[in-house]
């Protein structure tokens, strides 16, 4: 992505011991993916999974207490063992698109780019992620509570109990 | 498996029940019986949800007084309302689980049973 990096953009790289392709079959086959992706503490059920551009992986999150949330990535580029695109939201559980459970103006979609690099035995992972297609009401939803812990819970925490609802 | 801070703020704030007594509690500090009125339930099933909601930290409850009023917490809603903060948490976990995948499972030079070509469809169970 060649926009410049804005305070809603969101970059994470990670280097794993194992070779590329042992790295990209975790991310490319259902029984392994669930097994690693999602929060900690919360069992991932796959329901639907479509590895290839324009299909959908649709799953179940599923905490110890409190209903499932479903989530999905809409996967938009797919270059084995190299880069990988998916739009990710939350869902409604037959894979219908949906605004996250705790609020009305949090994006709808954030796309996640994902480029994987083998170095010597290792692999480089690096991923970006950025709201997409945001209205503008989204984007002051990220631009007012982007951290600032210095300015105290005020603004922060008001915005967001008023969108509670 | 103990839930991080987060998942358990998230866990909280998927019932709808829940997020209506955060949003009430938002407007001042109230009482178990304060809370249970506008919803048509019992006080038990409210204090179900309030146990639920102290535990993931979101809302504290007063030991002076014998009602024990209840009142937010503004923490963990503001780290779930960063959207960056929450983003790099899911990530890290992810990739924490990753790495222990990785390091768990056999290299694929040794061959696996095949599973291609077929999308996995299992029910999830209702916790």
């Amino acid at each position: 992505m060649s926009e410049s990096p804005s305070k809603t953009e969101f970059l994470i790289t990670r280097r794993f011991a194992q070779p590329l392709a042992r790295v990209w079959e975790a991310w490319s086959e259902a029984d392994q993916f669930q097994k690693w992706w999602g929060p900690k503490g919360c069992r991932i059920d796959v329901q639907r999974f479509e590895f290839r551009p324009g299909g959908f992986l649709h799953y179940a999150m599923n905490f110890p207490e409190g209903p499932a949330m479903w989530g999905r990535f809409a996967i938009r580029e797919l270059v084995p063992r190299e880069r990988l695109v998916w739009l990710n939201s939350f869902s409604n559980e037959r894979c219908g698109i949906a605004r996250a459970p705790f609020s009305e103006r949090c994006p709808l979609e954030i796309q996640n780019s994902v480029a994987f690099a083998q170095e010597g035995g290792a692999t480089v992972v690096t991923l970006r992620a950025r709201p997409f297609g945001e209205m503008d009401d989204e984007r002051a939803y990220f631009e007012e509570l982007h951290p600032s812990l210095d300015e105290g819970y005020g603004g922060t925490f008001d915005a967001l109990a008023a969108h509670l609802k | 498996m103990r839930l991080d801070p987060l998942s358990q703020a998230f866990a909280a704030l998927a019932d709808p029940t829940r997020r209506a007594i955060l949003a009430r509690l938002a407007t001042g500090e109230a009482t178990v019986n304060e809370l249970a009125q506008p919803f048509d339930m019992t006080q038990p099933s409210i204090s179900k949800h309030l146990k639920v909601l102290e535990r993931a930290g979101l809302i504290s409850r007063s030991r002076a007084a014998q009602t024990r009023p209840c009142r937010l917490s503004a923490a963990p809603l503001q780290q779930v309302a960063q959207w960056v903060g929450t983003y790099r948490q899911l990530w890290e976990d992810s990739f924490d689980q990753l790495d222990a995948l990785l390091q768990s499972t056999t290299p694929p030079s040794i061959p696996t049973p095949a599973r291609k070509g077929k999308s996995h469809v299992r029910k999830p169970k209702q916790d």
